[in-house]
């Protein structure tokens, strides 16, 4: 096994953290802070640090895709934890991978020999095998495929500069004001009964902010070997104990509707429908040479999906509560060691007043 | 004026290359005669079939055109301000229109036409608000409440962004938000009278992050007006009017979010569609900006400067500063 540098125990560990001020970031910094540890939040520009110096951070300004930012940003910081993330209005484009790889390779670079090398992957990254709704089969989606490949250049990096690095393909993060916390709360909080359709004991894949945190912490001083693994929360949630810690007093009933069962056939096709829309001058063209057969399939089909497509945009208030996430899979490990049971975190770190909507 | 409408725009940023030339290329009749910018904008310029210029330091070099569109950091702007001014050209410029109350009105003084891309004013739910005030139809309006903002988050602004720096940005988020929101208070209480009672504000780095503020409100309608912004605190996006009958609030953010109207002392509320005779995404706003600008261009309609560039917007802006202490 590697033998890497033992990083200081306890108060002493300074924790940069990239893309502070994002979602997940703002609220880690708080409870790394808590903990103990001495955080020092990295944002790209000065309205990006306004609510983190607020809160009495001292954060640094530096854009770490370059090496002069990088150097600035990473000096003397034992645990380098990347969650920036760089992309544009569409997700993913050329010019922000190239940013995400960089931002990478400068955090390994330009790291205090010894530094922990921390990124922030997803669970997106196993793609098709724990998201139903993605196929096997076909185009893979552009951010999956940039995920993995931004894992494979931290290894490679890490091995190269004698770091240990961990990239954690994180589950669906439940912070005090996450996209996801709140998308939960505004459906259940408030009402006197609520349908949701999901099934309860389906794993969720959740991770909360917390369980992140002790991650960091784990990661950074024990002498874990690095690699990928996958984080959720410690044991796994399901959703209905997901739901019951957001709910405040609604009945929640459970319905479920089975998932259309996909098949080879359907997967090809569900991967050709987006290249099939553009090409639909053409089919209009070429229907008077298609079999009959085909034609009649391809007007079902679309039929049935712009049914379902208008169906989806009314607001029934019978229409049962469901979200993407629903239909994952249980994201498969590795799983890191020895971290605390996630609702023990959260009686000792509870959810950020600072960070809530006051009514 | 008939026949084709040529615009010159001045800045090839992220708002011209994604706003405003696109807009642009679907009005009948108008077309982007250049784009220049002190960076190479040939880049922009030459997908929509517009000459490319650079700008150096004359800016006589700048062609003849029908109109022009100044879309640079309202801290830049007051040279090209002074050369289409004295060419009397028509102005559309993108907001804040100015940095304080005499350069505003120093610019209504030589400027020809000019209006500023206070789109928002455009947004359904704020026309819809407007007309819900002048008629008193839940009777006499007590109080009100506009809060906008909350923790900043990802900002996907670069390092170097115009505005990090208050001499270009000319302010924080009271300058780039607040003017916004403040555009549509000024246009919700059309004919009203606008005076800053009280105001604190957070400054970061010669930045306001954070800015709360009392502003009285008198004409028909008679209260004071809770405005809160903030990028450190998690305010909601919100304007609630507190009326003898109904509460009535919605977020002014979102151009098609529906009003809701809530009995005084029910809890269910019931909640109005926007109308479709006025904008209901960002993209519909900032046409009929166009649209309006354009229609004046053409001789088709007047507009009114100070309404157009929202003077009392500039005004109160500079009150809230002034009164919080900002150096």
């Amino acid at each position: 096994m590697r033998e890497y540098t033992v990083l200081p125990e306890g108060d002493n560990l300074k924790i940069g953290v990239l893309g502070a001020n994002g979602q997940i970031g703002t609220e880690l910094c708080i409870l790394l802070r808590k903990a103990g540890a001495e955080v020092i939040p990295v944002v790209r520009n000065e309205i990006g640090a306004a609510f983190l110096r607020h809160s009495k951070f001292e954060c640094r300004v530096a854009e770490v895709a370059s090496p002069d930012g990088a150097k600035n940003a990473l000096r003397g910081i034992d645990v380098v934890v990347v969650s920036a993330y760089e992309m544009d209005i569409w997700g993913t484009s050329r010019k922000s991978f190239a940013a995400n790889r960089a931002i990478i390779r400068n955090s390994v670079e330009f790291s205090s020999p010894g530094a922990v090398i921390i990124y922030f992957s997803t669970i997106r990254a196993f793609s098709g095998r724990v998201d139903e709704k993605t196929p096997m089969l076909g185009i893979p989606k552009s951010y999956d495929f940039e995920k993995r490949s931004l894992e494979r250049i931290l290894v490679r990096e890490c091995m190269a500069g004698n770091r240990r690095g961990y990239a954690l393909r994180l589950g669906h993060v439940f912070g005090t004001d996450t996209s996801k916390a709140r998308n939960i709360t505004q459906a259940i909080v408030g009402r006197k009964e609520v349908d949701v359709q999901v099934e309860p004991e389906r794993l969720s894949n959740a991770v909360h902010i917390q369980t992140i945190m002790q991650a960091i912490l784990a990661c950074a001083k024990k002498n874990q070997a690095g690699g990928v693994y996958t984080l959720v929360n410690v044991p796994q949630w399901t959703w209905r104990e997901v739901l019951e810690y957001y709910n405040a007093g609604s009945k929640i009933n459970f319905v479920c509707r089975e998932m259309p069962k996909k098949n080879l056939f359907s997967g090809i096709l569900l991967s050709l429908l987006p290249l099939l829309k553009t090409l639909k001058s053409v089919y209009f063209f070429a229907r008077i040479f298609l079999p009959e057969e085909i034609d009649v399939l391809v007007k079902v089909k679309s039929n049935l999906y712009n049914v379902r497509k208008e169906i989806d945009s009314i607001e029934v208030a019978e229409k049962p509560f469901c979200t993407h996430e629903f239909f994952y899979r249980p994201a498969p490990g590795p799983f890191l060691n020895g971290l605390t049971e996630t609702r023990k975190l959260l009686e000792k770190y509870p959810p950020e007043n600072s960070l809530r909507v006051k009514d | 004026m008939s026949g084709q409408i040529d615009i010159g725009i001045i800045g090839a940023g992220n708002i011209t290359s994604t706003v405003h030339l696109p807009i642009i290329s679907c009005i009948p009749g108008v077309k982007a005669k250049y784009v220049a910018d002190i960076r190479d904008p040939s880049r922009v310029s030459w997908q929509y079939g517009a000459a490319g210029i650079t700008i150096g330091a004359d800016l006589g070099i700048l062609p003849e055109c029908d109109a022009v569109l100044l879309a640079v950091p309202v801290g830049a702007r007051a040279d090209y301000m002074r050369e289409f001014s004295s060419r009397k050209t028509p102005i559309l410029s993108e907001k804040p229109f100015a940095v304080n109350l005499k350069s505003h009105l120093d610019y209504l003084k030589s400027a020809g036409k000019v209006s500023c891309n206070y789109m928002r004013t455009c947004y359904s739910n704020t026309v819809q608000a407007g007309l819900i005030i002048s008629s008193s139809v839940f009777g006499e309006l007590e109080s009100a409440l506009v809060s906008e903002g909350g923790i900043v988050s990802r900002t996907g602004k670069e390092m170097g962004h115009y505005q990090m720096n208050p001499l270009l940005s000319g302010g924080g988020i009271l300058m780039e938000r607040g003017c916004h929101s403040l555009s549509q208070i000024v246009q919700i209480f059309d004919g009203h009278k606008f005076e800053v009672e009280h105001a604190s504000a957070v400054y970061q780095n010669g930045l306001d992050v954070d800015v709360d503020a009392e502003i009285s409100v008198s004409g028909k309608n008679n209260l004071d007006l809770e405005y809160r912004l903030s990028l450190i605190k998690p305010v909601e996006n919100i304007s609630r009017f507190t009326f003898e009958k109904a509460e009535v609030s919605f977020n002014h953010t979102v151009p098609d979010s529906p009003i809701e109207v809530r009995p005084r002392g029910k809890r269910a509320a019931f909640k109005f569609q926007p109308g479709t005779s006025w904008a209901m995404s960002s993209t519909q706003a900032f046409f009929l900006k166009w649209k309006n600008f354009l229609d004046s261009v053409r001789g088709l309609s007047e507009i009114n400067p100070e309404k157009e560039t929202s003077l009392d917007t500039t005004r109160i802006i500079e009150g809230i500063y002034r009164t919080s202490g900002r150096r």
